[in-house]
């Protein structure tokens, strides 16, 4: 039986020596980089926001924009999704809605709001095709100079376009992408647990790679490319991950990818733990295949379009993501290896420093945010106590999981996501 | 030369005339009397393909509407009792509706009415009032009985009401909102220019790259390329698959999956949008029991009722006041009408048509087994016997709120409980 109080009296006990070789996991791997990155986005979220000049606002109310929206099966969002986009503060040009092979109706849906004159071009795949290539459709039929691809499933606040397009005043940006809330939170504990993670990576992590022109993936849910940069690299190439790795591939082009903080979009998170974990294997999944497999010639430093921050985040990805989970299960292992039952002690000691990063890390984020309601932020705060648990061991076991049977059994190739006869010609014919 | 006449004889002597002439060598059966023009006669022989005015010419000078007129040319046009079907049939058919029509009382046989007119046509002809589709016609559908009558099927639509004829469907043909004419093209068009000028074009899905564009971006020299990885198409479900089609605007360059369907007129050449197309039902009439005797009596039959759509309500109304005089039973008569009529079909005049006949039947339903409903220009009179006007009100409401549960759109439901003063005024108007 272990005494509560014992982890905090052992803390007390040791030297600093004692404590880096014990926490030496957190101290090297975790906490320099969550708290330089929290603390220096805290300091900029102080900076007076920058306003378009009146030259900068012309030149945006000039470009036209088209919302490409594909989906699968996705009838009963339809409508809410066009309600918010038709509350928009900003005008849209062309809203194309693409419907690949659904079997509940969302066809004759999309056709009524285009009698409605909602939805300016609908179209239909008989059979599936796949997200990417039924998006592939709307961005080669669309004509605006911004192309913005939203998820069917999502709402948007009524200003979220202006804010997306915003960074487009710079000719350097191909794409950006905005905030994502989840609007389920209240749900079950999983979407509690996904909305903290959303409000931390959200409010912190991608205003940090944002500053330090880090930004790796513009959402396909919710996303803003520019015309000629999307057409330049081709488009999105066949799925999973395609948002990910079109963003990639901007970036080797030489296209700035931007996050426009306060433009915001919701929607719903797997509200079981079998869909949460589903979900996640195939984000991990594909994040591997991509960066390792597609992406691995970023480490050659003789290849023709070498570039260092490139090179350079993928090493921070590879040390503070595949290293740091890869380790993890080493490290628990060598504790109980080294301390016996002991270890639990420190792994407690571990979870209560989590608790409290954990803590000043989600007040920072909705500090910065300043988008969440207390209603939400009351709702989902009793879950910070075993937030630590979730991320730190339960999602690091679920990654671990899906490097394992990507890097073994190359499982992406075969996911669900795209249409069999889709997958097995994109991914094992070349 | 008369083919196979011999065969009847006529037993009184009839007078034709023959228009424009009869030829030389054209025998007419015996019992038959070639007359001049300005003479009475019984049938008018048309021995050629004669124009249009010559022939309205001809039976303005003949003056009656009743007159047999047959062909012993091929003649289908309205008001020809027979042609091209022989000279021998010709001649019968003359006889058989000349036959007919001495049967009819002299009110009937010189009656200026319309009405009258047509029941007559109807009995000497002897085979109902059946349309046909004819594409000349300006409503697609003529009633060759009818002869040179004009607005035939409301008239009939009148005599149906009365009870002389009985109708049964025939057709439901489209006609422009703007001419009534049912002359309409119906075309597949552009959603945003309404232009005809499009054209359907497959869309490609690329499996390799995921590229998925229009057809026409694929062709190269003979084959398929893929325009995002260059990379030659050569298997269908293989390499690639034709997931959907896309319609393509030629004039604007709008594009979509489906082309909308809209409407044209011939005549008038308006466009309308479906929605906005009313449809028209046409109806085969038969001669009623009623209707003959009132044919053949040359008056209406008082015994029969024969106002059989309108009788019911009325003669339940006599019930009912005749019930309230005697036993001093309340009854009420409410005039149903409807606020945004006019909105409504002014915005989709196919939708009100609808509505009107599901609040009819929501009526009917809603409503009590001895309750009467009767529609009328505006609305519905509805007959409540043995109800006070406060249950009557309770029920409308009622019915009301049903009527709203049932239709897509509002119809503002409106009732007035009338007197009997303002009863029989409003009977008398729509009577």
């Amino acid at each position: 039986m272990i005494e509560l109080d014992a982890p905090l009296v052992m803390l007390g006990q040791f030297d600093w020596a004692t404590w880096f070789s014990m926490f030496w996991f957190m101290v090297l791997l975790e906490v320099p980089r969550y708290t330089l990155s929290a603390i220096s986005v805290f300091a900029a979220s102080f900076a007076r926001p920058t306003v378009p000049t009146p030259a900068e606002q012309r030149y945006l109310d000039g470009l036209k924009l088209s919302v490409v929206i594909a989906g699968h099966n996705e009838a009963d969002a339809i409508e809410r999704c066009l309600r918010s986009l038709g509350e928009q503060t900003r005008r849209i040009d062309e809203i194309i809605f693409i419907d690949d092979g659904s079997t509940d109706g969302m066809r004759e849906i999309i056709h009524k709001y285009r009698l409605l004159g909602q939805i300016d071009i609908a179209l239909s795949n008989q059979v599936r095709s796949g997200k990417s290539a039924s998006c592939n459709l709307g961005f080669s039929l669309a004509r605006g100079d911004i192309i913005i691809n939203l998820d069917a499933d999502c709402s948007y606040d009524c200003d979220a376009i202006e804010r997306l397009i915003e960074p487009f005043i710079d000719p350097r940006v191909g794409a950006t992408t905005g905030s994502i809330g989840v609007r389920n939170y209240d749900y079950s504990a999983v979407t509690a647990y996904q909305a903290i993670e959303y409000i931390v990576s959200i409010g912190m992590g991608k205003r940090a790679l944002d500053m330090l022109d880090m930004v790796v993936c513009a959402s396909g849910a919710f996303g803003a490319f520019r015309r000629g940069a999307i057409h330049q690299v081709g488009l999105l190439a066949p799925g999973p991950g395609e948002d990910f790795d079109l963003t990639l591939r901007l970036r080797r082009c030489g296209w700035k990818i931007r996050f426009a903080a306060n433009s915001w979009c919701f929607t719903d998170t797997p509200a079981t733990l079998a869909a949460l974990v589903r979900q996640r294997r195939r984000w991990d999944r594909d994040t591997l295949r991509t960066r390792l497999r597609k992406f691995r010639d970023t480490f050659h430093a003789r290849r023709r379009r070498f570039a260092l921050l490139e090179t350079f985040e993928q090493c921070e990805w590879l040390v503070m993501n595949g290293l740091v989970t890869l380790v993890f299960p080493i490290y628990v292992a060598w504790l109980f290896l080294c301390f016996g039952v002991g270890a639990l002690n420190i792994l407690i000691a571990v979870a209560l420093v989590y608790l409290v990063l954990d803590a000043i890390g989600f007040l920072m984020a909705l500090a910065i945010c300043r988008r969440y309601s207390a209603a939400m932020v009351w709702a989902v705060a009793p879950y910070l106590l075993t937030f630590g648990l979730y991320n730190g061991v339960f999602m690091r076991c679920v990654r671990l999981h899906a490097y394992g049977e990507e890097w073994i059994y190359r499982a992406s190739s075969r996911d669900s996501y795209s249409p069999s006869r889709v997958s097995h010609q994109a991914h094992w014919k070349r | 030369m008369l083919m196979g006449v011999d065969g009847f004889a006529l037993t009184p002597t009839a007078n034709f005339l023959a228009y424009p002439k009869l030829h030389d060598e054209c025998r007419f059966p015996p019992g038959w009397q070639l007359v001049a023009r300005g003479e009475m006669i019984d049938a008018l022989v048309l021995t050629a393909a004669v124009p249009d005015n010559a022939l309205r010419t001809i039976l303005a000078h003949i003056g009656d509407p009743l007159v047999p007129i047959v062909s012993l040319v091929p003649d289908e046009r309205q008001g020809i009792d027979a042609g091209g079907q022989g000279e021998q049939f010709a001649w019968e058919r003359a006889y058989a509706i000349q036959a007919k029509l001495r049967e009819l009382p002299g009110s009937i046989r010189h009656s200026a009415e319309p009405e009258d007119i047509l029941l007559a046509r109807v009995y000497s002809r002897d085979q109902g009032l059946v349309p046909i589709l004819d594409s000349g016609a300006r409503d697609l559908v003529r009633y060759p009985v009818a002869g040179m009558l004009d607005n035939v099927s409301e008239l009939a639509a009148g005599l149906d009401h009365k009870g002389y004829l009985r109708r049964r469907f025939f057709d439901r043909l489209f006609c422009c909102p703007q001419c009534r004419s049912a002359h309409l093209s119906v075309r597949e068009e552009c959603h945003s220019c309404r232009s005809a000028n499009i054209t359907e074009e497959v869309v490609v899905h690329h499996f390799q790259c995921a590229h998925e564009a229009p057809e026409s971006q694929f062709r190269s020299h003979g084959g398929f390329t893929c325009p995002k990885c260059a990379r030659p198409l050569r298997h269908i479900g293989l390499d690639y698959d034709k997931p959907g089609s896309i319609t393509r605007c030629l004039e604007c360059g709008s594009i979509n999956d489906k082309p909308a369907v809209g409407f044209k007129c011939i005549d008038c050449g308006a466009h309308h949008a479906p929605d906005q197309v009313p449809a028209r039902t046409w109806y085969a009439y038969s001669l009623t029991a009623v209707g003959q005797r009132r044919v053949l009596r040359g008056a209406a039959d008082e015994s029969v009722p024969a106002q059989a759509g309108f009788d019911r309500f009325q003669l339940l109304l006599e019930h009912t006041r005749k019930e309230q005089r005697e036993f001093g039973s309340p009854y009420q008569v409410a005039n149903v009408t409807f606020a945004n009529r006019s909105v409504i079909a002014a915005q989709d005049l196919r939708l009100w048509e609808q509505s009107q006949q599901l609040v009819g039947d929501t009526l009917h339903s809603a409503l009590r087994e001895v309750d009467a409903v009767r529609e009328h220009a505006e609305g519905f009179l509805i007959l409540m016997p043995r109800t006070g006007p406060h249950d009557a009100a309770r029920a409308l409401q009622l019915v009301a709120a049903r009527i709203r549960g049932v239709l897509k759109v509002d119809p503002g439901f409106r009732f007035t409980l009338v007197d009997d003063v303002a009863l029989e005024g409003f009977c008398s108007r729509q009577g």
